[in-house]
């Protein structure tokens, strides 16, 4: 073997490791067989993990089970798609009732997940990354999300009065400072690492509890109250030692409003100025 | 984000769940934050999946294990219990022995990921803090046997000297028949008994896994 020989026995050895996998963690159930699952495994791999030398770890983290039922309902199998009825759909609903606001509906971003699952083939693009139930939780939320941008939207377009910051609109002194302790504090978070600046943004920005952020980042709720703490506690300190003492007793960052998002953005490489961040500080 | 996707859509929401199952090598999770902190419709998407979660586990599948089991464990375990709830409905965490020493308490309301990629600044926390269960895991307990520390996952004892990445020799003891071969060639897994039939200890550099049902004498 001449060409590709070294290509086609890594391959097979490839394909051989998939199949050891899934014959221990699949129930081969429907019509799908092991050797063209084993491919739809490939792929996944060859997608997430370029370099040979990840896949074996991600095939280890891999869904296996769910990526074969998935699998099998994208290739129109009927009975695939009544477990995925039968065993997710109430739960697809459930949980649109309690991630959406109240508008949009919930019932209509739960139909529209389970359409665009059925109608557009959207299951097809479940890696088994997770577990199939998280991903279309991971579905539903961000359906529910773009549902409410394009209501905002239309709400914005339609007129309606737009919401004040709380905070804003002090005097033209206050106005100055508020503005200079903003900047200062979104240069000081621009100062963190990744991992930090989202617990703020989490924090803050989308003002979720520790309990939720428990669920999201997977760590305990006093761990993530110790976390805040020390982040606050060294913005403080930067804010004290690039803004003056005085100034940084004045922010309560439990209080402010600033516009993480547009300063973090700032930090990974997009134009920004942090002058636009809102300031709510007293 | 990356591959699976649709074109339209530019988040992956394949590693989103993933992230939050804590199923992502650290390097992908941190590629996976610095995506978050630059993206308002994920982070949104993620605090709408927070308020989704209900009380009772879920995000944590019975296929999605614990990053601290070690990848494999997690396949290996994954595979047992695909295996014996075979005809219990997805999502649901079979039942398993109940731990007999005070430490046991029982399933969490919700218990949070694992920790997959702690972030530097982790290293210098104070020592809370006892890491809490993944999501979906049934937590049942801990037991000293031997010498040896066993967590209870999903109804499986899990010695926590096990490491599944360290490609260890495994035997399988799904039967009672085996089960007497085995303890015979090796008595020191005798002690281990008393967790009950399933369960998985390292002995001798090799992996022993026993996964008898539960009515096996």
């Amino acid at each position: 073997m001449s060409s590709g020989g070294p290509a086609a026995a890594s391959t097979a050895r490839h394909l051989s490791e998939i199949l050891d996998r899934a014959s221990t963690s699949v129930r081969f159930r429907f019509a799908l067989d092991r050797n063209a699952f084993a491919l739809r495994v490939a792929e996944v791999l060859s997608n997430y993990a370029p370099a040979i030398a990840d896949r074996a770890r991600l095939l280890a983290s891999l869904a296996l089970d769910d990526l074969y039922l998935a699998t099998a309902c994208a290739n129109g199998e009927e009975k695939a798609w009544q477990e995925v009825e039968s065993a997710h759909f109430p739960f697809i609903r459930d949980f649109a009732l309690r991630c959406a606001r109240r508008d949009p509906p919930a019932g209509d971003v739960a139909e529209t997940v389970i359409a665009e699952l059925w109608e557009r083939g959207k299951i097809r693009q479940f890696a088994g990354r997770s577990s199939l139930r998280t991903w279309l939780g991971a579905v539903v939320a961000h359906t529910a999300v773009n549902a409410l941008k394009r209501s905002e939207r239309t709400v914005s377009l339609e007129g309606e009065e737009q919401a004040t910051p709380v905070g804003a609109s002090p005097g033209p002194a206050d106005e100055v400072l508020a503005r200079a302790l903003s900047e200062a504090a979104a240069r000081a978070i621009g100062t963190l690492d990744s991992s930090d600046k989202l617990l703020l943004l989490f924090y803050y920005e989308q003002e979720m509890t520790l309990e939720q952020m428990e669920r999201v980042l997977g760590k305990s709720k006093a761990t993530l109250s110790r976390r805040l703490e020390r982040v606050r506690g060294r913005l403080r300190s930067w804010i004290e030692r690039h803004a003056g003492r005085s100034r940084a007793d004045d922010i309560d960052l439990g209080r402010v409003t600033l516009d993480l998002a547009r300063a973090l953005s700032a930090r990974e490489g997009a134009p920004e100025s942090v002058s636009n961040s809102r300031g709510g500080l007293d | 984000m990356t591959p699976e996707q649709d074109p339209g859509e530019p988040h992956d929401l394949n590693q989103l769940a993933a992230f939050v199952e804590g199923r992502l090598a650290p390097e992908e999770r941190r590629s996976v934050e610095r995506h978050l902190t630059g993206c308002e419709s994920c982070r949104a998407a993620l605090a709408a999946w927070s308020r989704g979660a209900p009380e009772s586990s879920f995000a944590r599948s019975r296929t999605a294990l614990p990053i601290w089991l070690g990848a494999a464990a997690a396949v290996a375990l994954a595979a047992w219990i695909a295996n014996r709830v075979a005809s219990v409905r997805p999502g649901s965490i079979p039942p398993g022995p109940e731990p007999t020493t005070a430490t046991a308490t029982g399933a969490p309301a919700m218990a949070p990921a694992p920790p997959a990629a702690p972030s530097s600044t982790d290293q210098s926390e104070a020592p809370a803090a006892k890491e809490p269960e993944p999501l979906g895991v049934k937590r049942g307990g801990e037991r000293r046997i031997a010498g040896k520390s066993f967590r209870l996952v999903s109804g499986v004892w899990i010695d926590e000297a096990y490491d599944a990445t360290s490609l260890m020799p495994v035997t399988d003891v799904a039967d009672p028949a085996v089960r007497d071969k085995v303890l015979s060639e090796e008595p020191r897994l005798r002690p281990f008994q008393k967790l009950g039939q399933r369960f998985v200890v390292v002995l001798g550099g090799r992996v022993y896994r026993f996964t008898l049902s539960e009515g096996s004498p």
